[in-house]
């Protein structure tokens, strides 16, 4: 593919030094579509971005993004994912980690500076608690926010509507109150799709990139 | 004299003055309330309260197919609203494995360029203004018009383009459009000459940018920071050159590092990425092939209209690709590009159906923000203004 021509080698390198510095622990590497993800149990996450910060032949020095999944009919119902990047070997890593609801994981603040606000996001979007976090606070949504909004369970319209009531002077919330019932849209068709259908599309019109290679 | 009166006199003696900078404050480059504590005029503290802007985008986009899900892009980062497109449309191509057209990729690289330029000026009229310089923000304006002239060519709308496609681009463009951009291009190389004139040795946006705001590299790269906030910092990292997509492997340009890590170097380095923006634009359109602009995979991409019309598979497939859309095969997949902000990022979770599952965006933005106490504290409150200009926040990535 066009996007990741550079990786490959890269991520040869980086698989071994990944193997060498997990020998111990239980920690499944995955390489798929050229790119490396760990899959790691919730209380080793501590020691394994440690080691990825500090290994000499990794320096995943730069957390790019935490966020979470959710998947509520799982037993651990969120994916915990830290992207890290590592300028010197260009190279990134997915760190993945399941938690459930009750669970509170550690945070990483103290390790990787970056981390504080997209801590606190994941806090605000899946009530997930970092335990250890300087100022664990609400960050996109309003104030006195209740629930957590990219939850699955958490309605698309919101539990709360907000408006300026002019008897109080003041803005006042109340609950969601559609006037109609949300109609659920079901566009998919009973047909199995297929995906990465590529032998069967080229056959409805022929297209091959080394056409435009030549006359390059 | 009262007790009461001698506890609030005690409030004010020795203690820090708090102050609340916006959300409506012009400075602001949108809607950030920024709670400072002040020691006379030094900041002691800088404390962001975002999310005034926050639409859930995130959580619609999980409501919507691939394709409604695009225009939501355009609103993120609202000055720079093709580099957000393109990263949505790299990460479905990376999980379904589509191969692009080579037009598409270089009408998409040229169209990124100019993106950059467009929000490059923007940051600068506004930090120009910010700290000072009233005239280079009515300059660079007049010019980001003419960019805006080449969205509505190419898309038909100025500003929130919807104009990449998963799979390619919406329509193609016309060799008059590309000519115009090529007069445009001499025209705005002259013009940042000029700003440049109007600036660099200038005497009062040196005394306001210079030595504010150091960051080390080790810092920059600590604290997340991304594109020229980390450039200026003196780290040589960018991800067209790092990690190519597209056609930028193909093409010639150089990556502008600055030494210091203050705002006057961010400054030169967002100076001199717009020259080797604009040198990538006429690249492009000197290696433009012609051919097809999207791929020619009506399972991904509608058939052209003249065949819907006529035939009977073509009106299906049209049916299908804007009622229940293409299915992304099922996975995760983290992708980057350098927008002109910095590093903008989608970790897209899908399931294999029509809608994507989760989708995050990774804002270079957000990462910058939450260094304002580090950036900001012991300078002076005027500062601070030069240090938001500086981050190049855009409230619509931050909040989502």
């Amino acid at each position: 593919m066009h996007f990741d021509k550079h990786i490959k080698d890269n991520n040869k390198k980086i698989l071994e030094h990944l193997t060498e510095a997990f020998e111990n622990e239980q920690v499944k590497i995955s390489n798929e579509l050229n790119q490396i993800q760990l899959h790691v149990s919730i209380v080793d996450i501590l020691d394994i971005l440690h080691e990825l910060k500090e290994n000499k032949d990794l320096q995943f020095m730069q957390l790019v993004d935490v966020t979470a999944v959710d998947y509520p009919n799982r037993e651990k119902r969120f994916d915990l994912v830290y992207m890290l990047l590592s300028h010197r070997k260009n190279a990134r890593i997915i760190v993945k980690a399941q938690i459930s609801e009750n669970e509170n994981v550690q945070s990483v603040v103290e390790m990787f500076k970056s981390a504080d606000w997209h801590e606190r996001e994941v806090y605000d979007m899946f009530g997930i608690i970092f335990e250890g976090h300087p100022n664990l606070k609400r960050i996109l949504t309003d104030y006195d926010f209740e629930g957590h909004p990219l939850r699955k369970d958490f309605p698309i319209f919101g539990k709360k509507d907000m408006f300026y009531d002019e008897d109080v002077q003041d803005c006042v919330y109340k609950d969601v109150d559609l006037p109609e019932d949300t109609r659920f849209y079901d566009t998919q068709s009973k047909w199995n799709q297929l995906n990465n259908n590529f032998d069967l599309a080229e056959e409805d019109k022929p297209f091959s990139i080394d056409e435009f290679k030549d006359k390059e | 004299m009262t007790d009461k009166n001698l506890q609030q006199k005690e409030v004010f003696v020795g203690e820090n003055m708090k102050v609340n900078f916006g959300p409506q404050h012009p400075a602001a480059h949108g809607v950030m309330r920024l709670i400072l504590e002040l020691d006379g005029e030094v900041v002691e503290r800088a404390d962001p309260h975002i999310g005034l802007l926050h639409r859930g985008s995130e959580k619609l986009i999980e409501d919507k197919t691939y394709l409604q899900a695009l225009p939501y892009f355009d609103r993120f980062d609202y000055v720079s609203m093709m580099a957000n497109e393109h990263v949505w449309c790299l990460s479905i191509e990376k999980l379904c494995q589509i191969k692009v057209p080579l037009r598409a990729q270089y009408i998409r690289v040229m169209y990124c360029e100019l993106t950059r330029v467009l929000s490059h000026l923007m940051w600068l009229g506004t930090h120009g203004l910010d700290i000072g310089a009233m005239s280079i923000f009515l300059y660079a304006f007049k010019s980001r018009e003419k960019i805006f002239d080449f969205y509505e060519a190419a898309s038909g709308a100025r500003m929130h383009a919807n104009y990449f496609r998963p799979g390619g681009v919406d329509k193609d463009i016309p060799d008059s459009l590309i000519k115009q951009i090529d007069e445009f291009i001499d025209e705005e190389l002259k013009n940042i000459d000029m700003y440049e004139d109007l600036l660099s040795e200038n005497r009062i946006w040196k005394q306001r940018t210079v030595d504010i705001a150091v960051v080390s590299a080790n810092e920059a790269v600590e604290r997340g920071f991304s594109g020229a906030m980390l450039r200026g910092s003196g780290v040589a990292w960018d991800l067209r050159k790092s990690q190519p997509y597209e056609v930028y492997d193909k093409l010639d340009f150089r990556i502008p590092v600055g030494k210091n890590g203050d705002c006057y170097d961010r400054y030169l380095v967002r100076m001199e990425e717009m020259r080797e923006s604009l040198k990538i634009v006429r690249q492009c359109i000197d290696k433009m092939p012609k051919g097809d602009i999207k791929v020619q995979n009506f399972k991904f991409s509608p058939p052209k209209r003249k065949d819907m019309k006529n035939d009977m598979e073509s009106l299906i497939h049209h049916f299908k690709y804007y009622t229940e859309g293409f299915h992304v095969s099922a996975g995760d997949v983290y992708t980057a590009v350098e927008s002109p902000k910095g590093e903008l990022g989608v970790y897209l979770v899908s399931d294999g159906s029509n809608k994507p599952y989760r989708c995050k965006v990774r804002a270079p933005g957000f990462t910058h923000l939450q260094s304002m106490e580090f950036m900001t504290k012991g300078h002076m409150l005027a500062d601070v203004v030069a240090v938001i200009g500086t981050m190049d926040v855009v409230f619509g990535e931050i909040d989502r």
